[in-house]
């Protein structure tokens, strides 16, 4: 006898997707019930165009009721849920015969295939859900809203067997617009499953879903102890244990408890040691805590692990992309660029869209200071066949101050068509830093009061005359910035940029908060990028004395970046007379005087570096470089001192040889 | 009634410690015998200040027969037996409750411990016969490790106290002793090669000489023929022979006695411990860290074992910390190592790993207030090889931090004034005040050190010119260097020192040293730069430290010296290098890959 399968589902307003998911079963079930809950579009004609019969039922604040109300209806012997923007994969088709043949199985946990759409690019989800069991009267559905129905099919009947079907797959599309589900309806899921949970406290899956609605609600200590008592007790067996485990540590490492994070990941890792998502938080976890050996031991094993199976919902990238461009991070930190850039590559190789891979590569060819290189690479790496390709490395190389590369590959993507202003901005900010005035203001000049990034382009026009030393020029255009109305901030910067002009130095100078700030330090920037050293100086000279030393830092960084080693130390050194505990600054500082050879108070500066900040592995790598470098330079004083001494030149070659 | 108590000893040449002896056994017991078996030195003198009964006995290569002589001298009805090298520590009961004991016994096994000689509170604790009834069943027997021998077992009970401490020889006396034993032991034992205890007897012996080779077929034999009512002798012969066969670097073997005999005796701590250290050396950590736990989990074994205090709680726990450590969990390691020096605070080998797992993870300052929290710098001990540890590590600043804090313990009343008591910390104080840049300090404690008639040693010294140099006080420098110059041990440092002082003075050389010191100045030259790079720039200033200067000087005057001094100097950079790169590699594991 034939075995006879009914589809079942509830629907409401779901006229875009229904069409899709019925044609994907249509022919491969014996009947479709389709319950529908009020639709107000042509849902239910659409269901009817398929052949399903439609039954309207009273939504009750209730998935298990309206669920149930299908299954009332279904006369086949086995039952497939599916929901409205689901659909079943094409070869899953077949699998469904099989797996209703069998005779001592009362259900399927299958494979469903979530798709995300939050980071630009579409990443598939798997997990495992109940959805094919045999259709008898008593197994019915229960729970307001994570409505369950195997606990009820093993309470009925306690002789009845699973099985893990993961060859059948069910494609998921609702995620990809998750980011548009209302926050009150997440509110109101919370609530709901709350006050079920109060009337069955021991419910532990109940409890689980509780706690994965206080995470979504960005509740995360109550999450952590909802979670917590779910999983206290729990049989290993329990199927939905490991995602259970993963959001424990999610929960405690939101909540910034790392410690406890990591305890429970290592409770799960005993459970599953094949789990690559528990290794892969382990590494952030550890590296957010400055444990890089533990972080790099964490994401190489996430890396080495096979394909993960369904019920782990293994998060996509953490075996390839993710794992790899944090290993390349933890490589730059190790002063090891060639290694970090071969971590990046496989990085992007895994997922072409993975913009933050592609932007570190960018920043280790350094395409500031070697733009031919930087392209050469960069063409080799990437197929830049597309507007859109060039306009992202555009702006990548934008956003790294690699002006003139970056106008490049601006233009290649703009093409024929007008850009967008933001655009349009950038490239005239390139011609000016490559002093192309001429063009730059033409650009500018094509910026109308109605447009929203005027301001910006006026003050660029006052920067490309500011940068000739034409005094009269910016003071015209800084009264015409001024009447457009700026913030405080902006305003005392403009200020200042007119007052550096002039020959007497005004007596008190400027306090600026930190808007105005990191406005005037991407002018210095800009400034130092062009080699107008002096002009930066001067900008600088009008800031107030405590604004400086607030900022001390922030400016001998910019100046040290730009090879202006003395004003940097000499900014630097301000710092630490605020802020003796910087272990930055000691470091950049020890860069400076390695530089500039003064090699033993380098070391000075490393070691104080290295005290403040012990987890840092790039104070212990300069320092070793330092102590080598000493020795080459006293092994080349001896090899002239004592030319008859052959082992000085032996030494030296080694040393040549072997380091750096 | 009343049970009196007579001490029983037969001693030979032992001036040195018979006094020590009586003196605890005194009020204690009711009578002293001291049966003198051909001292030539006072020891019959000191013995009658103790007692009237001292008799001579002619010695004829039989211990059994001249203590059984001391016996029949005593008329108490106990006798306790002692050697001249121990001790008793009790308290006047300990003996009466013994002896006026109802539960029948007639003899008592009471422990004996030997402390061993390199650390304060590691000890072994063996049970021994000592104690028993003046009666004629109980009598030596043996020429040599005589035992008195018990025919009825259950009359013998085992005390927890009183305690017997045997005081550690000299390493030559000891083995003076065990040349004489040997040659009684195989004279012994030719004649009855199937005694079991002369067996282990001369296992141990030959074991004491080194000679693992020699002392394992007796182990051997001995275990195999001892019974489990022997097990006084049988428990420390197996011991025995795990140490030898580790020491044979038989391992496997050794472990396989370890696993057979702690089935046979479950309760049995150190053989646990021994287990654990064997796979501990064979790199099997996991396995090591079950049996170190099993060790702890039984406890103090029942008294009739042989013993090592600690393996029940501090030396295992110690061994868990470095079986951690090793696997790459730094965090259980540390709370091993914190636990093993708060259940012994004097066993100090445990502060190296926490030292250099907190240094790992927190830097030395945060490792100095972790330690300093934990109570570390409470215990003088702890304290001041902590303040070695940061030295090395490169803190001076806290290597003072630690040993101000211990001398502040160790007398209220705070300041130089304390160190008066301690010279050798003081000393230690001065030198790392003086790379700590606290050169004023530095030099009141070395006039305080003088003025309270303690010693300046040359490395104080020159630490004192170092201190002169930094503060530019070039003449009084040079004094130093030359008082330094004329103790013949120094002169390889002034040559140092007084070549600094003219560098840094006006930049001249005043030529090399001869030929057959450059050696040595040169070393000490290096000793004075790594010195120098101690100093950790605790607070920035405006221009180069002054230490670091000096260092500058040094390296000029290594090179100029001679191509001796540019090999030294390069080495030591290169070995400078390799230490910050061990410590990397140490905190980062297999991360350290990425090390170019």
């Amino acid at each position: 006898m034939d075995v006879r399968i009914s589809l079942c589902m509830i629907v409401k307003d779901e006229e875009q997707n229904l069409r899709r998911c019925l044609a994907s079963v249509a022919g491969a079930v014996d009947e479709m019930v389709v319950v529908d809950t009020g639709s107000t579009d042509r849902t239910c004609q659409i269901a009817s165009e398929f052949g399903a019969q439609v039954h309207r039922f009273p939504w009750n604040d209730n998935f298990s009721d309206a669920r149930n109300a299908s299954l009332e209806r279904a006369t086949g012997d086995w039952i497939l849920f599916l929901d409205a923007d689901e659909e079943l994969a094409g070869e899953s088709r077949d699998v469904l015969r099989r797996l209703t043949a069998a005779e001592t199985v009362e259900g399927y946990f299958v494979k469903i295939i979530n798709y995300l759409g939050d980071e630009g690019w579409i990443e598939p989800c798997p997990d495992l859900v109940f959805r094919l069991f045999r259709n008898r009267r008593d197994y019915r559905f229960r729970g307001a809203i994570h409505e369950q129905i195997v606990d009820v099919i093993l309470e009925k009947n306690s002789q009845a067997k699973y099985q893990v079907a993961e060859d059948f797959v069910i494609l998921h599309h609702g995620y990809l617009n998750r980011h548009i589900r209302a926050k009150d309806k997440k509110n109101r899921n919370l609530e709901l499953v709350r006050r079920e949970l109060s009337g069955t406290p021991e419910n532990r899956l109940l409890r689980y879903h509780y706690g994965v609605e206080l995470y979504r609600a960005q509740r995360y200590e109550e999450a952590a102890a909802e979670l917590t008592r779910a999983a206290d007790g729990i049989d290993p067996q329990t199927i939905y244990l490991p995602k259970l485990l993963r959001y424990i540590v999610l929960a405690y490492h939101a909540a910034c408890r790392p410690e406890q994070a990591l305890e429970t990941l290592r409770l799960g890792l005993s459970l599953f040691p094949d789990y690559a998502d528990l290794y892969y938080y382990g590494g952030l976890i550890s590296y957010e805590q400055k444990d890089y050996a533990r972080a790099y031991d964490f994401f190489q094993r996430a890396l080495s692990l096979p394909e993960q199976p369904a019920y782990y919902a293994s998060f996509h990238g953490v075996r390839g992309f993710r794992s790899c461009y944090q290993l390349g991070r933890i490589a730059e930190l190790f002063l090891n660029p060639e290694e970090a850039l071969r971590y990046y590559i496989m990085s992007l190789r895994d997922n072409p869209f993975f913009v933050q891979a592609l932007e570190s590569i960018t920043r280790l060819l350094e395409p500031r200071t070697d733009p031919a290189y930087a392209k050469n690479c960069l063409a080799k790496l990437c197929d830049f066949c597309t507007p859109q390709a060039n306009l992202l490395m555009g702006q990548i190389l934008f956003q790294q101050f690699a002006y003139p590369l970056a106008l490049e590959y601006l233009e290649r993507g703009t093409g024929e068509s007008e850009p967008p202003p933001e655009i349009l901005l950038w490239k005239a900010i390139c011609l000016v830093q490559q002093r192309r005035y001429l063009e730059a203001l033409r650009i500018l000049d094509g910026f109308g009061p109605d447009n929203r990034l005027y301001p910006l382009a006026k003050l660029n026009k006052i920067l490309c005359f500011w940068l000739q030393g034409n005094r009269r020029k910016v003071r015209a255009l800084v009264e015409e910035l001024f009447a457009l109305g700026l913030s405080l901030d902006t305003g005392a910067v403009v200020g200042m940029l007119r007052d550096s002009l002039g020959r007497r130095k005004k007596a008190p100078g400027t306090t600026l908060g930190e808007e105005g700030i990191s406005l005037l330090l991407d002018i210095v920037m800009r400034a130092l990028d062009m080699g107008e050293k002096d002009r930066a100086e001067s900008l600088l000279s009008g800031l107030s004395q405590e604004s400086l030393a607030k900022n001390a830092r922030a400016v001998g960084e910019l100046f040290y970046r730009y090879g202006y080693l003395e004003s940097a130390e000499r900014y630097l050194r301000l710092h630490l007379e605020t802020e003796p505990d910087c272990a930055e600054t000691c470091f950049t500082l020890a860069e400076i005087l390695c530089q500039k050879g003064e090699f033993l108070e380098a070391g000075d500066f490393y070691r104080r570096a290295q005290a403040l900040d012990p987890g840092e592995p790039r104070y212990y790598i300069r320092l070793i470089r330092l102590y080598e470098e000493i020795r080459r330079q006293i092994l080349r004083e001896a090899v002239d001192r004592y030319p008859e001494v052959p082992v000085f030149r032996e030494l030296l070659a080694e040393l040549q040889g072997g380091t750096c | 009634m009343k049970q009196t108590i007579g001490l029983a000893m037969i001693v030979r040449d032992e001036e040195e410690n018979l006094a020590n002896c009586l003196k605890s056994v005194q009020g204690l017991v009711d009578e002293i015998v001291v049966v003198d078996t051909g001292s030539a030195d006072r020891t019959v003198e000191i013995a009658r200040r103790y007692t009237d009964k001292v008799f001579l006995y002619h010695w004829h290569n039989d211990f059994s027969a001249a203590r059984n002589f001391a016996i029949t001298r005593t008329g108490s009805d106990w006798i306790l037996s002692l050697d001249a090298d121990e001790q008793l520590d009790a308290v006047p009961a300990d003996l009466r409750v013994l002896a006026n004991n109802d539960s029948g016994y007639e003899a008592y096994l009471l422990p004996l411990c030997n402390r061993t000689p390199e650390s304060t509170s590691d000890y072994s604790r063996f049970p021994v016969l000592r104690f028993f009834r003046n009666s004629a069943e109980y009598r030596f027997r043996g020429r040599i490790h005589e035992q008195v021998t018990v025919s009825r077992p259950g009359v013998v009970g085992i005390a927890e106290r009183p305690v017997i401490w045997h005081q550690s020889r000299s390493g030559k006396e000891r083995n003076r002793k065990r040349g004489r034993n040997l040659t009684l032991l195989r004279r012994s034992a030719a004649a009855e090669p199937n005694n079991p205890f002369l067996q282990y007897y001369l296992g141990v012996e030959w074991l004491g000489l080194g000679k693992a080779a020699k002392a394992l077929p007796c182990l051997q034999e001995s275990c195999a023929r001892l019974t489990d009512t022997q097990v006084l002798f049988r428990a420390p012969a197996v011991r025995f022979l795990v140490i030898c066969l580790k020491t044979l670097g038989k391992i496997d073997e050794a472990i396989c006695v370890c696993i057979e005999e702690s089935l046979r005796y479950p309760a049995y701590t150190d053989l646990f411990f021994e287990g654990g250290v064997l796979f501990e050396q064979r790199g099997e950590y996991e396995i090591a860290i079950k049996w170190f736990k099993e060790a702890i989990n039984c406890g103090r074994p029942p008294a009739i074992f042989s013993h090592t205090n600690g393996t029940e709680s501090f030396l295992s726990l110690y061994h868990l910390g470095y079986c951690h450590e090793k696997l790459g969990r730094p965090k259980p390691a540390k709370d091993y190592y914190e636990h093993a020096l708060s259940s012994e605070p004097g066993y100090i080998y445990p502060l190296y790993g926490l030292f250099l797992l907190c240094l790992a993870e927190k830097g030395p300052q945060g490792a100095f207030e972790h330690l300093k929290l934990a109570g570390h710098l409470a215990c003088p001990e702890q304290a001041e090889a902590l303040a070695e540890l940061f030295f090395e590590a490169g803190c001076a600043e806290l290597a003072c931090a630690c040993l101000e804090s211990a001398a502040g313990l160790r007398e209220p009343a705070a300041g130089e004034r304390s160190f008066t008591s301690d010279k050798n910390m003081a000393r230690r104080l001065a030198r790392f005040l003086v790379y700590a840049g606290r050169f004023e300090e530095a030099l009141a404690l070395i006039d305080c050190i003088r003025c309270t008639g303690g010693e300046i040693d040359r490395e104080l010294t020159a630490t004192e010119v170092v201190a002169l140099i930094l503060q530019e006080e070039y003449k009084e420098a040079k004094t130093k260097a030359f008082s330094l110059w004329r103790r013949a041990e120094g002169r390889d440092a002034a040559w140092a020192l007084v070549n600094l002082i003219s560098l840094c003075r006006n930049g001249s050389l005043s030529g090399r040293p001869e030929k057959n010191r450059e050696a040595a100045v040169v070393q000490a030259t290096v000793e004075i730069l790594e010195n120098c790079l101690r100093h950790a720039p605790m607070s920035p200033g405006t221009g180069i430290s002054s230490s670091a200067r000096l260092a500058a000087k040094t390296i000029e005057l290594l090179i100029h010296l001679s191509p001796l001094g540019c090999t030294a100097l390069s080495a030591y950079l290169q070995g400078k290098a390799a230490a910050v790169r061990r410590m990397m590699e140490y905190k980062c594991g297999p991360a350290g890959r990425l090390l170019s």
